[in-house]
C-alpha cells in the first residue's frame, strides 16, 4: 500500500522537476482567426498550461509571445478549439470549424445510429469522458445521478456489489433489470465491463425508442459503446489509481455501562430483579463495530493500446481491479482483457470482432453489520486464554448471551468464494451492397462459468453456535447464450426527403445448467482438504430426489423479426415507426408470438421559416411517441409444465424406503407475454450557441398481463407452490428533465448540469385482488404489502398515536361501550389507533404507513477547468421516499437483551410528559409497543456529495520532450458527505419492487479517497 | 453490382421468411410431467406411495407439528417452549389467541389438501392405466381411504370445507364450502368404497404392512359416525373391527409407542417412518417434543393438570417425563430445561432414547411411526357407541379390556357415570397423542374443561412449574371449537369462502 503511494508521488515529483529545466527564449507569433462567416472577433488565443494569452481583434488578428515547445490553444464559442504546437513559425492563420455540438452527435439507437437532433424517442445520452472522473467498480455505479430517467440505488458497499438500476421506475413487480447492448451484443449482465472503457452510454427510455428490441425492452435499454481505435499512430493509455475506503457513518450503540443499566431498567419496569446488580463495574466494554471494520484498499490499473489505419483498427487492453472492503473478511478482484479488431477486407466488406474475457473472485464475507450493532458489549471477543486450550482456532471466541453469533468468529470461519469467468463478445461482417444499402450479420456469444465454494470448519463456541462436523459444498452455474442477428439498412436522400429503412431477424438460444454438491467430514480443517473429494462422511444433500447432487438444465430460444422506417422532411418533420415480432419457446405453442409496434414523430420548430430570425435559438423540438414492448424475463423456462416430483417414504414390515411420486409444480398452459405500453411527450431546447441545453419528457405507461408468481387456492393441494400467471397491471406516470449550461470565461471553462426524474407507479390489478406480502422480518413479520391502488411494496402496519402518559389516557382509549382497546397497556406504552373503529385492535387496523417510492431522484454535476486544472463535482439525491429502519425492533426496544442505540436509557419514557415518541424501557412488552407500526418508518430523502475530483493536466511543453502526449494526476473522493434525516447508516438502498427501502443491515457505502495517474503515450 | 444486391435481398428475404418454428420447440430436459404419467403399473404404484408420503411431508413444519395441536389446545399440554418468539404462532394457538393468519392453521389446511389432490389424481388416472385390474381396484381404494382420512382431518379442524374430488386447475371457478354433513357423507362414501377393495391386515404381505386395510377403513367409519353421534351406524363398523380379530391389546402399554414396535398388535393405521442415512423419511415429532436440554425443541409440554388426573395410573410414567425423573441409564435425572419450559414436563410417548435417535437431522429423520388409530381408541369408541345404544354391558366389556391391560381394576359404573368413566379412560389412555381437543369438542365439553383448567392454574394449583399459567384467558366458547379458515384462502377465493363464526 505504502509503496504504491510512494511510486505515484515519485512520478509527480519528476514531472515538476522536468518542468523547471525546460525554460527557453520567447518569440512573436501573429495570425488571423476566421470562421465560415468571416473574421472571428474575440477568440481566445492562449498558451496551453499557462496564463499567457490574448484575444483577437475585429479582423480576427492576434499577436502573442511564444517559445519553442509551447502549444497554442485557439478557442471560440460555438467552434471547435484547436491546439497547435509552436514550431518556430512566424504566422499562423486558422479557419475554425463549427463545434460538432451535442445536436450533431451520433446516438446509437439499436441496429443503427441517429443524429441527436433527429431523435424522436426519449433517449438519454452521456459520453465516457463524463464518467471517467469516477473511481468505481461497476458501470451501474458510475451512472448514478448522471442521466435523467435513470435511477440507480446502491445494493450496499460490499466489494463487487452491483447497484440496482431502474429506467423510469419499476415497470413490473418482477425483474426490472434493463437490457444492455454492449457493442451490439444484447446482455443482461455487464459485470465484466470496465467502466473506464466506456465511450458512450445511451438509454432508450420509452417504448417508441426501445420497441425495436421487442420482448426484451420492457425495462428500458441501455446501449453502451466501448472505446475504439481511430485512424492514427499507436496510442497507449495507462491509468493507475489507489484508494482507501473507510466507514462513512459509525452507528452509535450503547457501551457496556449503558447496556447493563438499560437491562436493569427494563427488568425493574417489568417487576423483575436487576440483571446486573452492580452496573458500575462495566466500563466501555467491547466496541464490536471497530472489531469487524477496517480501512480497505482499492486498486485499479488499466493499460490499453490502440492503432488504426484505413484498413485495420485494433484496440486491446487489460484491467485489474481489487477492492478489500470496509468489513473484514470480504473482497473482490477482477481481471479483464479485451480485444477489438476491424478489417476492411475489400472496399465494400468489413469484418470485425469485440471480445472481453473477464475473471472475478468475490470473497463473500459474512454481513455482520447488524450483528456488530446488536451483540452485547459486555462480552469480550475471545475466551480467556485458559479456556482456549485444546480448542481449534475457530472455537477460541467468546460465546454470547444473545442469539447473535460472535461477529469476529463468524468472519474467522468464513471460507466462501464466488468465481466468475466470462467470455463475452461478437464477430460481425458488414457489406455495402449498393449505394445506401448495407447488410450486417453479427454473431454474439455470452459464456459464463460461475462457481461457488464454501467450507464450514467444525467449531464449538456454545451449544447453540457450533458445527460438529465440518462440511464443504460447491456449486456450478453455466450459461451459454448465442444470438445471431442479420439485418439490412437502406438510406436515401431525395431532395428534402430523407428515408432510412431497416429489416432484420435474430435467433437466440440460452442454455443454463447448474450442478451442486455438498459433503461433510473432511479429515481436518486445513486448506488442502477444503474440497469435496476430501469428504469422508455421507453425502448430506439429498433433497434433490435422492441424488447426492442437485442438477438443473434449462434451455430456451427466441426468434425475432424486426423492421424500422425513419423519415425526415427537411430536418423539420421527423417520423419513425418500428415493428418487432418475437417468438419465445417459454410460452405454450398458442401464445408464442408477440408483436411489438411503435411510432413516434418530432417537429423541429426551430427549422421552420418563421423561426429563422431567432438567432439565439439553436434547436426547439417537440416529440411524441407511442409503443409497446414485452417482457419474457422470467427464469423458469418450464413454467407451462406440471412436473412430477419424487417423494420418498417408508413402507412395510422392514420399514423400507419406497419411491413415491406426485406433482411438484403446477404448470400454466395459458401463459402469455407481458406487455408494456407507453406514451411519451418530449421537448428539446438548446440555445445561445448550444451553451444552454434543456430537455423535458412526460410519460404514461401501463404494464399489462404482468407475469407474476401467484398463489393458487390452497384446496388445489400444492401447498406454497406458486404458479406463473398473467394477472396484474401496473400503471406509471412520470417526468424527467435535464438542464445543462456551459460557457467559458477566458481560460476558465465550466459546465453545470442538473437532472431530475420522477416515476410514480400504481398497481392497478392483482390476481384475485390478492395482496402480495413480502419482506419477512423475524420480529415484525411481513413488512410490505403490494396491493391494488398503491405502489409495489408499501409499508403496511399499525399507526401509533403518541404515548399514554397516565392511566386516564389508557382508560379513555376505548370503544363506545367503554371496553378498553389496549387493556394490557401501562403508562409509557404506545397508543395505537383503531383505524376501522370496531373497538378491537387487530390486523384490520393496519394501513399504509410508508411509501418506498421517491417523489423524484436527481443529480447535480459541475465541471470546471482552468489552465490544466480540472474540478468535477457530483451530487446525487432522492426526495420523498420512506425507508424502514428494520434494526430498531431490536436496538430501540431496550428489552435488555440485544444492545441498544446509544442514549436510549435517557430517551425512553420515564414519567408523565417525559416523551411522546419513545416508549418506556421494559423487559416484557405486554402492550406490544414494538409491533410493526409507523414507529419504524423514516424519511429516506437524502442529498449526497457523491464524487469530487481534482485533476491536474501537465502542460505539453513539459510532456513533449519526454514523449508523453498527456499526463494527468488526480485525487478523487466518493461518498463524501450525505445530508439525510434518516437515522440509520445509509439511506441509499436498492431492493426489488416488493421489498425496497428497507434497511436490513445492508453493507453501508464507504467513503473512498483515491489518488490516480493517467498517462497517454 | 446492383444485380448482386438484388439477389442478396431476395436471399435475405427468404431467410426471414423461413419458418424457424422448430427452433422454438425445446424438448423437456430432465423431468416427467403429470399429463403423461401413469403410463406403467410402477408409476401408478409410485403415485399411491406419493399419497402416503403426503401424510408427513419431508420437513417438520408442514404437518408433523400440527399433531400436537390436539394436546396443546386442550387441558393436557401447553405450547411448552417458553421462548415467546420461538414459534410464536404455535403459542397463539395453544393460548387461544387464534387469528385467521395463524401459520399452523394455514399449514394444516394446505398440506391436508395436498393429500386430497394426490389422491384425486390417482383416482382419476389409475383406472385408465395399464395396471392389472386387481391393482387398479387396490390403488383406487387406498387413495379413497387416504382422501377420506384427509377430509376427516379437515372437518375436525375447520367444519365444512370445499369438497374437491377431481383434478382442478387454477382458472376453475371457486369451490365454496360444503356443510359438515356433506363432508361426512363424502368421508363415509369413500371409506365404504375403499373398505370393499382393501385387504385385512393379516392378508397383507410383509412389504405391504402400513398400507391401508379394511380394518382401518371400518375403524375410521366408526369414528366418523361417532363424530356425528350416529351411534347405530357407528356400531356396525366398530363391531366389524372387533369381530375381525385382527387387532388386540397384547402389546404392553409401554411398547405401544415404542420405536421398536412399528405396526404393533394394536395398530390400526399409522404413518410409517424410518431412519435412513440418505433419505428424509422420518418424522420430526420426537425432536419437537423433547426437552431443550436434551437436544429437543421443547414444544407440547404436559400440564400438571393432566398429571393430577393420572395420579396413581400406571400409564403416567409412560405419558409424562417430569423434571428429575429417572428415564433411562443415560437420563437418570431428567432435565426439562426449566428456564425454557412452561411446565417442567415433557411428553414420554414421543420420547426416543439415545440409541434410537438418528445421528443427524433428527428433525427430519426420526424413525418413530406416528399412530393415528390404535385398537384401544377403537375399543373406547365402541364403549361410547354401545353406551349410547343402551348396551352398557358391552360398553363395560370394551372399557375394561383397556383397563385390564394396564392392570387397573374393572369399572362397573352405569348410566351417566359410565359415560364419564369412558371419557376419563380416553383421556388417560390416549393422553398426549393428539386426541384430547377433538374429543372435547365433539362431546361439547371443551368450554367446561378449559374453564376448570384455567381455574385450577390460577387458584388451586400448587405445582412448582405451571401454577399461575394464564392459558384460557382468551378462550372464547362457541368459537374455539373450530379453527379459522386461513385468511389467505378466503382472499384467494375473492371472499366466496366464508370464515368460521367468531374469526
Amino acid at each position: 500500500m505504502k509503496r504504491i503511494y510512494y511510486t505515484v508521488l515519485l512520478l509527480i515529483v519528476s514531472f515538476i522537476f522536468f518542468a523547471d529545466i525546460m525554460a527557453q527564449e520567447k518569440q512573436t507569433l501573429t495570425g488571423q482567426v476566421i470562421t465560415e462567416e468571416g473574421p472571428a472577433l474575440g477568440a481566445n488565443v492562449t498558451i496551453r498550461g499557462t496564463a499567457i494569452g490574448t484575444i483577437t481583434d475585429v479582423n480576427g488578428n492576434y499577436s502573442l509571445q511564444v517559445e519553442a515547445g509551447d502549444t497554442i490553444v485557439i478557442s471560440y464559442i460555438g467552434y471547435r478549439s484547436e491546439e497547435v504546437p509552436y514550431t518556430n513559425q512566424e504566422i499562423y492563420n486558422l479557419t475554425l470549424i463549427p463545434d460538432v455540438t451535442e445536436l450533431e452527435q451520433v446516438v446509437v439507437v439499436g441496429y443503427g445510429e441517429v443524429k441527436k437532433k433527429d431523435l424522436t424517442g426519449a433517449i438519454s445520452v452521456i459520453r465516457g469522458d463524463k464518467l471517467e472522473t469516477r473511481e468505481a467498480a461497476s458501470v451501474q455505479e458510475v451512472l448514478q445521478g448522471q442521466l435523467a430517467g435513470v435511477q440507480v440505488m446502491s445494493r450496499g458497499g460490499q466489494p463487487g456489489a452491483e447497484a440496482t438500476i431502474l429506467v423510469r421506475g419499476i415497470s413490473t413487480i418482477n425483474d426490472n433489470n434493463p437490457l444492455y447492448i454492449v457493442d451490439g451484443s444484447p446482455l443482461e449482465d455487464i459485470e465484466f465491463l470496465n467502466p473506464k472503457d466506456i465511450e458512450s452510454v445511451q438509454v432508450l427510455k420509452d417504448a417508441s425508442a426501445s420497441a425495436i428490441y421487442g420482448s426484451k425492452a420492457s425495462n428500458g435499454v441501455i446501449i453502451i459503446e466501448t472505446k475504439r481505435a481511430k485512424t492514427g499512430a499507436v496510442i497507449i493509455n495507462f491509468d493507475a489509481s489507489v484508494g482507501q475506503e473507510s466507514v462513512s457513518r459509525k452507528p452509535e450503540v450503547a457501551d457496556a455501562h449503558e447496556y447493563t443499566r438499560i437491562a436493569n431498567l427494563a427488568a425493574e419496569n417489568s417487576g423483575q430483579a436487576p440483571i446486573y446488580p452492580d452496573p458500575d463495574i462495566f466500563g466501555a466494554g467491547t466496541d464490536w463495530w471497530d472489531e469487524v471494520m477496517q480501512n480497505g484498499l482499492v486498486q485499479n490499473y488499466n493499460l490499453s493500446l490502440s492503432k488504426g489505419t484505413e484498413d485495420f483498427k485494433v484496440t486491446t487492453g487489460v484491467n485489474y481491479f481489487n477492492q478489500e472492503g470496509i468489513l473484514e473478511g470480504g473482497g473482490y478482484e477482477r481481471y479483464n482483457f479485451k480485444l477489438n479488431t476491424e478489417f476492411q477486407l475489400t472496399p465494400k466488406i468489413k469484418i470485425g470482432e469485440n471480445i472481453t474475457i473477464a475473471r472475478s473472485t468475490t470473497t463473500n464475507g459474512p454481513n455482520v453489520v447488524w450483528d456488530a450493532q446488536l451483540i452485547e458489549p459486555i462480552t469480550s471477543v475471545y475466551r480467556p486464554e485458559y479456556e482456549q486450550e485444546g480448542l481449534n482456532e475457530y472455537s477460541i471466541y467468546s460465546p454470547t448471551t444473545t442469539d447473535v453469533g460472535n461477529p469476529v468468529a463468524q468472519i474467522a470461519r468464513n471460507f466462501y468464494t464466488t468465481d466468475y469467468f466470462r467470455v463475452v463478445g461478437n464477430a460481425y461482417l458488414e457489406w455495402d451492397i449498393a449505394a445506401g444499402l448495407k447488410f450486417k450479420s453479427q454473431y454474439n456469444i455470452y459464456l459464463s462459468n460461475w462457481e461457488q465454494n464454501w467450507f464450514g470448519p467444525d467449531y464449538f463456541i456454545e451449544q447453540t453456535d457450533k458445527r460438529d462436523v465440518n462440511s464443504v459444498s460447491r456449486a456450478h452455474n453455466n450459461r451459454i447464450n448465442n444470438i445471431w442477428e442479420n439485418y439490412l439498412t437502406y438510406h436515401k436522400d431525395l431532395g428534402k426527403h430523407s428515408i432510412t429503412a431497416l429489416a432484420g431477424m435474430s435467433m437466440e438460444s440460452r442454455l443454463h445448467k447448474t450442478l451442486y454438491g455438498e459433503g461433510e467430514d473432511t479429515p481436518n480443517n486445513s486448506s488442502s482438504l477444503r474440497f469435496l473429494s476430501a469428504t469422508t462422511g455421507s453425502w448430506q444433500s439429498v433433497t434433490w430426489n435422492g441424488s447426492s447432487v442437485q442438477p438443473s438444465n434449462e434451455e430456451s430460444t427466441l426468434l425475432s423479426y424486426f423492421g424500422r422506417l425513419n423519415y425526415s422532411f427537411s430536418g423539420r418533420y421527423i417520423l419513425a415507426a418500428s415493428l418487432r415480432a418475437d417468438g419465445s419457446s417459454k410460452f405454450p405453442e398458442n401464445n408464442r408470438w408477440g408483436i411489438f409496434p411503435a411510432v413516434s414523430g418530432a417537429w423541429v420548430i426551430s427549422e421552420e421559416s418563421f423561426m429563422e430570425s431567432q438567432d439565439w435559438l439553436n434547436q426547439l423540438k417537440i416529440r411524441a411517441g407511442w409503443g409497446q414492448v414485452g417482457n419474457q424475463f422470467f427464469e423458469d423456462v418450464n413454467a407451462r409444465y406440471s412436473r412430477m416430483g419424487i417423494y420418498y417414504t417408508t413402507m412395510g414390515a422392514n420399514q423400507d424406503v419406497v419411491i413415491g411420486a406426485a406433482p411438484s409444480s403446477i404448470g400454466n398452459s395459458l401463459l402469455k407475454w407481458e406487455t408494456v405500453e407507453d406514451i411519451n411527450l418530449g421537448l428539446d431546447f438548446s440555445a445561445l450557441n448550444n451553451k444552454l441545453v434543456y430537455s423535458l419528457d412526460l410519460y404514461q405507461r401501463k404494464s399489462k398481463d404482468m407475469i407474476l408468481w401467484t398463489s393458487v387456492p390452497g384446496y388445489m393441494g400444492f401447498g406454497y407452490t406458486q404458479q406463473l400467471t398473467n394477472i396484474g397491471e401496473l400503471a406509471a406516470k412520470g417526468y424527467e428533465m435535464m438542464f445543462k449550461y456551459r460557457d467559458a470565461v477566458g481560460e476558465f471553462r465550466y459546465e453545470l448540469g442538473f437532472n431530475l426524474s420522477s416515476a410514480k407507479t400504481r398497481i392497478e390489478k392483482l390476481v384475485h385482488g390478492e395482496s402480495v406480502t413480502d419482506g419477512n422480518h423475524q420480529r415484525l413479520d411481513m413488512l410490505t404489502t403490494t396491493m391494488e391502488g398503491e405502489t409495489a411494496g408499501t409499508f403496511y402496519g399499525y399507526v401509533t398515536d403518541g404515548i399514554f402518559q397516565n392511566l386516564t389516557e389508557i382508560n379513555s382509549h376505548s370503544d363506545e361501550q367503554g371496553n378498553l382497546l389496549q387493556a394490557q397497556a401501562e403508562p409509557g406504552d404506545f397508543r395505537f389507533l383503531d383505524i376501522n373503529n370496531d373497538g378491537i385492535l387487530n390486523d384490520n387496523d393496519k394501513r399504509v404507513i410508508g411509501n418506498p417510492e421517491p417523489d423524484f431522484t436527481y443529480g447535480i454535476n459541475g465541471y470546471m477547468s482552468y489552465k490544466g486544472i480540472d474540478l468535477s463535482l457530483l451530487f446525487t439525491g432522492s426526495y420523498g421516499n420512506d425507508v424502514l429502519n428494520a434494526i430498531k425492533p431490536y436496538s430501540a426496544t431496550g428489552e435488555g437483551y440485544y444492545n441498544s442505540e446509544k442514549g436510549l436509557l435517557e430517551r425512553g419514557w420515564n414519567g408523565e410528559n417525559s416523551t411522546n415518541t419513545q416508549p418506556v424501557i421494559k423487559a416484557v412488552d405486554q402492550n406490544q409497543n414494538f409491533r410493526y407500526s409507523d414507529y419504524y418508518i423514516e424519511d429516506g430523502s437524502y442529498i449526497r456529495l457523491k464524487n469530487v475530483q481534482l485533476a491536474y493536466n501537465f502542460p505539453e511543453r513539459i510532456l513533449a520532450p519526454i514523449k508523453i502526449k498527456k499526463a494527468k494526476i488526480y485525487i478523487s473522493a466518493e461518498n463524501v458527505y450525505t445530508f439525510t434525516p434518516f437515522s440509520g447508516l445509509d439511506p441509499d438502498m436498492g431492493g426489488r419492487p416488493t421489498v425496497r427501502g428497507i434497511d436490513w443491515g445492508h453493507y453501508p457505502l464507504p467513503k473512498r479517497f483515491t489518488i490516480g495517474l493517467k498517462l497517454t503515450l | 453490382m446492383k444485380a448482386k444486391g438484388i439477389y442478396f435481398i431476395i436471399l435475405f428475404t427468404l431467410l426471414l421468411a423461413y419458418s424457424c418454428e422448430d427452433f422454438l420447440d425445446k424438448p423437456i430436459q430432465g423431468f416427467q410431467v403429470s399429463e403423461n404419467y401413469f403410463a406403467t403399473e410402477e408409476e401408478c404404484q409410485r403415485a399411491v406411495f406419493g399419497c402416503y408420503e403426503s401424510l408427513s411431508p419431508d420437513d417438520w413444519w408442514q404437518l408433523d407439528f400440527f399433531w400436537m395441536v390436539g394436546d396443546v389446545c386442550s387441558d393436557e399440554a401447553f405450547k411448552g417452549n417458553s421462548i415467546e418468539g420461538d414459534q410464536r404462532d404455535f403459542g397463539n394457538l395453544a393460548n387461544f389467541n387464534i387469528h385467521s393468519n395463524n401459520e399452523w392453521v394455514e399449514f394444516k389446511w394446505l398440506y391436508t389438501y395436498a393429500t386430497i389432490s394426490r389422491c384425486n389424481l390417482v383416482i382419476d388416472k389409475v383406472p385408465d392405466s395399464p395396471s392389472s385390474e386387481e391393482n387398479i381396484k387396490r390403488f383406487v381404494a387406498e387413495a379413497k381411504f387416504l382422501r377420506a382420512f384427509a377430509y376427516f382431518e379437515l372437518v375436525k379442524n375447520f367444519g365444512g370445507v370445499p369438497i374437491i374430488l377431481n383434478e382442478i386447475s387454477a382458472g376453475d371457478p371457486v369451490v365454496k364450502r360444503s356443510t359438515e354433513e356433506e363432508v361426512f357423507a363424502q368421508i363415509e362414501k369413500d371409506l365404504e368404497e375403499a373398505s370393499r377393495a382393501l385387504p385385512l391386515k393379516s392378508e397383507q404381505a410383509a412389504e405391504e404392512l402400513g398400507r391401508a386395510t379394511k380394518g382401518a377403513a371400518h375403524a375410521f367409519l366408526a369414528k366418523a359416525y361417532v363424530y356425528q353421534e350416529k351411534w347405530s351406524e357407528a356400531q356396525i363398523y366398530s363391531d366389524s373391527v372387533i369381530i375381525s380379530g385382527e387387532y388386540n391389546l397384547n402389546d404392553a402399554f409401554g411398547d405401544v409407542w415404542s420405536v421398536n414396535n412399528p405396526n404393533g398388535n394394536g395398530s390400526i393405521f399409522e404413518i410409517q417412518h424410518s431412519f435412513d442415512d440418505i433419505y428424509y423419511v422420518g418424522t420430526a415429532v420426537p425432536v419437537l417434543s423433547r426437552s431443550r436440554a436434551d437436544g429437543g425443541w421443547g414444544f407440547g409440554t404436559p400440564s400438571s393438570y393432566l398429571e393430577n388426573a393420572m395420579e396413581g395410573d400406571p400409564r403416567l410414567s409412560w405419558t409424562i417425563i417430569k423434571e428429575g425423573d429417572y428415564v433411562d441409564a443415560d437420563h437418570p435425572s431428567y432435565n426439562t430445561q426449566l428456564t425454557e419450559n412452561e411446565s417442567g414436563r415433557i411428553n414420554r410417548k414421543y420420547y426416543l432414547n439415545y440409541t434410537d435417535r438418528p445421528s443427524k437431522d433428527e428433525h427430519l429423520r426420526s424413525g418413530l411411526n406416528h399412530i393415528l388409530f390404535r385398537y384401544a381408541d377403537l375399543l373406547l369408541l365402541h364403549a361410547e357407541i354401545t353406551y349410547h345404544n343402551g348396551r352398557e354391558s358391552e360398553s363395560l366389556l370394551a372399557l375394561n379390556q383397556v383397563r385390564t391391560r394396564v392392570a387397573l381394576s374393572p369399572e362397573n359404573a352405569g348410566g351417566i357415570s359410565l359415560l364419564k368413566a369412558i371419557h376419563k379412560e380416553r383421556q388417560l389412555e390416549l393422553a398426549m397423542e393428539g386426541h384430547r381437543y377433538y374429543d372435547l369438542t365433539r362431546t361439547g365439553r371443551l368450554t367446561e374443561v378449559i374453564q376448570d383448567f384455567f381455574d385450577y392454574n390460577q387458584n388451586r394449583s400448587t405445582d412448582p412449574y405451571d401454577a399461575g399459567h394464564n392459558k384460557g384467558t382468551l378462550f372464547r366458547p362457541g368459537v374455539h371449537e373450530l379453527f379459522p379458515i386461513p385468511a389467505s384462502e378466503i382472499a384467494l377465493s375473492e371472499y366466496q369462502i366464508q370464515q368460521n363464526f367468531g374469526y
